[in-house]
């Protein structure tokens, strides 16, 4: 029996046809100085052109249905050009079910199914659906019966405090900026210019009122920073509120949200890897972060594939014992020798010594902007120095583990500690870079890709190249491509 | 109407060499609408458009698509899907059935008309495309090429 989608989906088919408004726009110019009642007189192509879009958007949810069947649900959309896709239940890695406030009135919510292929950037299939049509499709796929009825829970919930401070660690200062610009930009279309303006205008004096000895525009630009922030902030906090996991015995449901309820639903088996983050803040705090990389977890809506938002060191362990105990996080085994500081510190370094040298090079070609220029310099010594700082925490950390068939992996990537703990067989490939510089004590690059919706790639510096080679069961000897391939033949 | 080649693969319909020409014949009509309306007829410009027009023209139609016919190839076999493809780089593709996540069959308003379809397969990392096949042996291939079910993941 097929199945439509909710007709909410209407109203969102309308907006992708809102470009042939431009016929009534471009019919407007023509008549523009030929007075109001010859464009009056012409207002049925206006009327044709409206009802036109509604139709294509009836039209087009008329187009989209799906049918299950016991093994996959088949889904049909278009009208000029017809796709019919069938993703087998048990090839889903992750369910995503959104239930936004705007939708409840209308009884709708958003379900997201992903598997292994497909785009890295969108959802394989995106459908609008009745609540209870939704509950049906899950429990046809033997997805769940009832988040209630499940036996073997095990329970997470997050203490909220512990979200705040992943809104804290994860708020994306341009983001806000990005979002908090178009926003007064849209105010402004709808209300008026004169409204943007004055918001700018605003932002603009009180940078003025501020500014004490710092050039207005830096502090103008940080009064900008400091808004995109909070609103940054508030976004994450909103998103992750009330965050409870729930683990079966195949699956852990993971829910939050306040005004947009979410539920994902994540197979163990679809889980590549477990990425447990800590910025150099919270490693002065001894605060955690725990992430999954799935395949469709963490796609939209900037959303981050988080499990534990923050905790503790020996909550987290807890935590993960309870939710992921297949993922064994083991101690370090390789590491780098002492010698290889260097190889960690050579770009803030580099950095460090960039700064100054850009100031005097922008000060001698643009001499009136020296005050603003200086300011910028100075703040840049902020993160520079912050980065050397990670690099060597990096330093003292970094190297791989191993423990049955789980390999822990130590690195970091740009302002990020990463202790990625990945199964065996979920590494696609290991390569390792010898430079002409690392020959001389044997040393390597290690590179770890894992494989997923496109590989991952984890990059470990410096470690030595002998037992690397001894752990991965490459031969030392000689210039080897290792494959899954062959590690599954030799184990 | 499906050939078979010595080694059991199967090429696509002939229609597809049909679906190629209209394609063509549709975009060289408002290549040269754009041609006539913005160039001045027998200018030299004018000369260079159409005689670009017809060499690439001639070229799809006498070479090209009927190259890319008869190159496009497809069979399951042992539980792998082996598709050939290509002009001027011939890629061949083994994707074992195993590893398919995802299955699709679509069809264009041409491809509707003359009764094929095309098949997309996807893997983790991977897409593998049968183009213009009969729509029955597509929906055919798109149920075996989807794996049964399991019981273990379950809940």
């Amino acid at each position: 029996m097929i199945r439509r989608t909710h007709p909410v989906t209407i109203f969102a088919n309308i907006g992708r046809f809102l470009f042939l408004l431009l016929v009534p726009l471009v019919r407007s110019l023509f008549y523009i100085r030929s007075g109001f009642f010859a464009w009056l007189e012409g207002a049925w192509v206006d009327i044709i052109v409206l009802l036109f879009i509604l139709a294509l958007a009836v039209l087009r949810w008329w187009c989209i249905y799906y049918y299950f069947t016991p093994s996959a649900i088949h889904i049909h959309e278009g009208f000029l050009l017809v796709r019919t896709r069938s993703i087998p239940y048990q090839k889903l890695s992750s369910i995503y079910l959104e239930d936004p406030f705007w939708y409840r009135p209308f009884g709708a919510v958003t379900l997201r199914l992903d598997t292994d292929a497909g785009s890295v950037k969108s959802h394989d299939a995106i459908l609008v659906l009745k609540k209870s049509a939704a509950v049906e499709l899950l429990q046809m796929g033997g997805i769940r019966q009832s988040l209630e009825s499940l036996t073997h829970q095990q329970i997470f919930m997050s203490r909220n405090l512990y979200v705040v401070i992943l809104s804290l660690i994860t708020t994306n200062y341009f983001a806000g900026v990005t979002f908090l610009s178009v926003f007064i930009t849209k105010v402004g279309d709808i209300l008026g210019e004169e409204i943007a303006g004055r918001v700018y205008g605003t932002l603009a004096h009180v940078a003025q009122l501020v500014a004490l000895g710092i050039p207005p525009v830096a502090v103008f630009l940080a009064v900008l920073l400091l808004l995109g922030w909070a609103i940054s902030f508030a976004r994450n906090l909103i998103r992750y509120y009330n965050f409870c996991i729930t683990r079966a015995p195949h699956r852990l449901f993971i829910t939050g949200g306040i005004f947009v309820q979410r539920e994902y639903s994540v197979l163990f088996n679809k889980i590549h890897f477990l990425d447990i983050q800590q910025t150099l803040f919270t490693k002065i705090l001894g605060i955690y972060s725990a992430y999954i990389k799935c395949s469709g977890y963490g796609k939209s809506d900037d959303i981050r594939p988080v499990i534990i938002p923050a905790a503790g060191k020996k909550a987290y362990r807890q935590y993960l014992q309870k939710l992921v105990p297949e993922f064994l996080l083991s101690e370090r085994t390789i590491g780098p020798n002492l010698f290889s500081i260097f190889k960690f510190i050579i770009d803030p370094l580099g950095y460090l010594l960039a700064d100054p040298l850009l100031w005097w090079a922008l000060c001698k070609l643009l001499p009136s902007w020296e005050s603003l220029i200086t300011v910028v310099a100075l703040l840049l010594l902020v993160p520079i120095l912050w980065f050397l700082c990670l690099r060597v925490a990096d330093f003292l950390q970094s190297g791989i583990g191993v423990q049955k068939d789980c390999y822990t992996l130590r690195y970091s990537k740009g302002f990020t500690l990463h202790t990625v703990v990945v199964h065996r067989d979920k590494i696609a490939r290991v390569r390792c870079r010898q430079s002409i510089i690392q020959m001389g004590d044997d040393a390597c690059d290690v590179f770890i890709y894992t494989y997923g919706e496109g590989l991952t790639r984890h990059h470990l510096k410096n470690l030595p190249r002998q037992e690397v080679c001894r752990l991965f069961g490459l031969d030392p000897r000689k210039r080897h491509r290792f494959s899954l391939k062959s590690l599954v033949r030799e184990f | 109407m499906e050939d078979r080649t010595d080694a059991g693969y199967l090429r696509p319909s002939i229609v597809c060499v049909c679906i190629y020409y209209i394609r063509t014949i549709c975009v060289s009509f408002v290549y040269m609408l754009l041609v006539w309306l913005f160039l001045r007829a027998h200018t030299t410009l004018w000369q260079i458009a159409a005689g670009l027009w017809a060499v690439v023209f001639l070229l799809l139609w006498l070479i090209y698509y009927p190259v890319k016919y008869f190159k496009h190839r497809y069979k399951l076999q042992d539980g792998v899907l082996y598709v050939t493809s290509g002009v001027v780089y011939t890629h061949y593709n083994a994707l074992p059935c195993g590893l398919i996540q995802m299955v699709s069959v679509s069809r264009t308003p041409l491809q509707l008309l003359f009764g094929v379809a095309d098949l997309t397969v996807f893997a983790a990392g991977s897409r593998v495309s049968v183009h213009s096949i009969p729509h029955s042996r597509a929906v055919l291939l798109a149920s075996l090429l989807a794996p049964p079910p399991e019981e273990e993941s379950r809940d």
